[in-house]
């Protein structure tokens, strides 16, 4: 994982490869690893045949085997087939989402969009008929992501409906895990219900949204940045031992603990902005992963119990007639069945198998911007504001349309001058440009602790309680301002002279449509909703 | 049966069960009709395409076109096929089974559609380049202009509850005079999947 962090994504994608075995109880956590890391590498259609098997698989899971039942209860959960959690199925799709954006395939997005809201809307019937007591009932991200690409699309009204089922599901975690609500949501509710038509809810959303928004003017072009922070929390077995003087109990379940990232939060700098504009979480993987598991495992650990009863009375009993027993073969069939379960014992661990390879957050940020080519910065910051890693990109932004930008933290140590060229082998990979879109890797940035800037205020502010049903927390005034917006000038760096963003010598790869930068064709500045 | 007898047969069995090839290949005629996961595929691309240009055909635009045009066959191009369902469907595949459904009746032609125009454009220019013989190179201006054009889309609606899924697809076409912006002709082709899957298996 280490080379994972770290963007060394070939390696990693080497040590994946190395590691892959070939037993089919693992397929699922083995390619949903490798689709991550081909996303990381820029291989999106590489990627998304990875995650067309993972659907596969998913799919094909519905038919529970009966042998995987067989093998976890003679051995222990990892003897059987991974299922992955309902969190890491739904992102099967929305990984395949932004693959399909970083291709320039958007109708291919869009194929995502609906599979997201079928899945979702099946899950909630299901949910309801089997009457399961969950909070997590709708991928509010996931949700939140179709809405974006049918937005983009134009059709405003499904991405209204979507949007809505993501308030529905934000509010439904905020109670639950403190996923909070993001404050912007109630404003793209109001905008997408005013381009659809449905003029009660637009006025509805448009009371509880703050300010005025400003993608909601005619013809606005829009800048979608989507930034992965840091790794998703991971299992770890637990077992809680119990012994009544004879024999030992041991019961074993999984739970989620934080994996080490350096990466606090991020920062968004476009074309021209004086101050970094907001990203604010969109979906918090570690504490949703830890809420979900938490309340399963509830279930798991009263299934785990009396199974662990269920060997040591059979054990008791096993020993007790082959004690009493004068028959040389029931005392040899009493030990190994006193023996076997023992092994079983000492072999019981929790499954601890998991998607590893996603980010701990997703953050978004949403600004608008003129249309044409624009230069955007994304910086990922430590909990001291030092610069973690950066991802300078280049896209151009279509008339009255969307430009996204996908990327992800990494966390390599060493050094890379802000304004310097791109070193030798970690140029930007561009997809779809032409499209107004792109996705990149990380590039490894640090900033020696001996020059490393304040502490900046803190990228997402606290959010605020989850509003009272039906609004979705539009949490009030700090939804259009950027959190303290302090000016990041001649904070990045000594190394770095002039105020971020970035200028235009990074050696970036622009198709042929896209004209280069310069002063005279520089579009104006990104309208940036800071103070 | 004796333990070593059972013993034997056991290892067997697990040998034959486990230890044998599960892949099989098996050659089919490439119209033989095979549904594996029930989603549409080009049985459904093919039937379709066939049976809504037939109705296409079947109307009387054609005459009405060829009365007005000195008994010219119509000149046709197949537009976009837009994807609206839940599947990762190529609707390139089905414009090519529209235009290959257009040219096997002999009643219309059919010209590039703008996915290949660049390609003609390309070649077009090479010609005209000077490399290529200009008796031979292809003149510049000649291309047919399309009388007719024809786009769609795919629908689908789906419900599942437990392992059963009924998949209800629903292509639409129109024709439409390029000139006069007229619809001529508006088909649709629906199909009905069952699809289930059972709950529990080995």
């Amino acid at each position: 994982m280490a080379d994972f962090r770290d963007g060394r994504y070939e390696r990693a994608e080497a040590t994946l490869v190395a590691n892959a075995g070939t037993d089919e109880k693992d397929f699922l956590v083995d390619v949903l690893d490798r689709a991550m890391v081909l996303h990381r590498r820029g291989k999106y259609k590489e990627s998304n045949d990875f995650l067309e098997r993972a659907d596969q698989k998913i799919e094909e899971m519905y038919t529970q085997k009966v042998s995987d039942a067989l093998a976890a209860l003679a051995w222990n959960d990892t003897a059987a087939t991974y299922q992955g959690e309902d969190f890491e199925r739904v992102m099967v799709d929305v990984l395949q989402a932004f693959n399909y954006l970083a291709l320039g395939e958007r109708d291919e997005a869009l194929v995502e969009a609906r599979q997201v809201g079928r899945k979702m809307e099946a899950r909630v019937r299901w949910l309801k008929e089997h009457e399961v007591d969950t909070k997590y009932t709708r991928d509010p991200f996931a949700q939140y992501v179709s809405g974006l690409v049918l937005e983009a699309a134009g059709d405003f009204d499904a991405a209204y409906l979507a949007y809505e089922q993501a308030a529905t599901g934000y509010q439904e975690l905020a109670s639950a895990y403190h996923v909070g609500s993001p404050p912007e949501l109630a404003r793209d509710l109001a905008r997408a219900a005013k381009r659809a038509g449905r003029v009660e809810q637009a006025e509805r959303w448009k009371a509880l949204s703050a300010g005025d928004d400003p993608l909601d003017a005619p013809g606005a072009s829009e800048l979608v940045v989507i930034a992965g922070l840091g790794l998703v929390a991971h299992k770890e077995s637990n077992k809680w031992v119990t012994f009544d003087g004879q024999d030992t109990i041991a019961i074993t379940y999984p739970e989620y603990k934080a994996t080490r990232t350096r990466v606090a939060g991020a920062e968004i700098w476009v074309t021209g902005s004086t101050t970094p504009f907001p990203a604010w979480t969109r979906h918090d993987l570690s504490n949703l992963a830890a809420g979900v598991l938490a309340e399963r495992n509830e279930a798991l650990k009263g299934r785990a119990i009396a199974a662990g009863i269920a060997r040591w009375v059979a054990k008791k009993m096993a020993r007790a007639i082959g004690q009493s027993s004068r028959n040389q073969g029931v005392q040899l069939a009493a030990a190994l069945f006193t023996i076997g379960t023992t092994v079983k014992e000492l072999a019981e661990v929790a499954d601890t198998r998991s998607w590893r390879t996603l980010p701990d957050r997703y953050v978004v940020a949403r600004v608008a911007v003129p249309a044409g080519v624009q230069d955007v910065d994304v910086l990922f910051r430590d909990a001291a504001g030092g610069v973690v890693s950066r991802v300078p990109c280049r896209l151009a932004v279509p008339p009255g349309g969307k430009g996204f930008v996908i990327v992800h933290s990494s966390e390599a140590p060493g050094r890379w001058p802000p304004n310097g060229p791109v070193p030798p082998g970690q140029r930007l990979v561009f997809g779809g440009a032409s499209e107004g879109l792109l996705v990149a890797p990380a590039l490894p940035l640090a900033v020696p602790p001996s020059i490393s800037v304040p502490l900046p205020p803190p990228v997402q502010p606290p959010l605020p309680p989850p509003a009272v049903a039906p609004a979705v927390a539009p949490a009030g005034a700090p939804a259009a301002a950027p959190p303290a917006a302090a000016p990041i000038q001649g904070e990045l760096s000594p190394l770095e002279p002039a105020p971020a963003p970035p200028p235009p010598t990074i050696e970036v790869p622009v198709k042929g449509e896209l004209t280069p930068l310069d002063a005279a064709s520089a579009p104006p500045p990104a309208t940036n909703p800071a103070p | 049966m004796r333990p070593s007898l059972a013993l034997a047969l056991g290892a067997a069995w697990v040998l034959v069960g486990c230890g044998g090839s599960s892949m099989q290949v098996q050659r089919l005629a490439a119209d033989e009709s095979v549904d594996i996961s029930g989603k549409w595929n080009d049985t459904d691309s093919r039937m379709v395409s066939e049976e809504m240009i037939g109705d296409c055909l079947s109307n009387p635009w054609i005459e009405e076109f060829m009365a007005g045009a000195n008994g010219q066959r119509p000149v046709v191009v197949v537009g976009k096929v837009v994807n609206k369902t839940d599947e990762h469907i190529q609707p390139e595949v089905f414009v090519k089974d529209l235009e290959r459904a257009f040219l096997k009746s002999g009643r219309v032609r059919v010209v590039t559609n703008q996915q290949f125009r660049d390609q003609l454009a390309r070649e077009q220019s090479y010609q005209a380049s000077g490399v290529v013989d200009p008796r031979t190179a292809a003149g510049i201006g000649k291309q047919l202009g399309a009388n007719f054009l024809v786009f769609g889309t795919i629908n689908a609606i789906k419900d599942r509850w437990e392992g059963r899924e009924v998949v209800f697809y629903q292509t639409n076409l129109e024709l439409h005079n390029v000139e006069t912006a007229e619809v001529v002709w508006i088909g649709d082709k629906k199909i009905k999947k069952l699809r289930e899957q059972s709950g529990t298996a080995w």
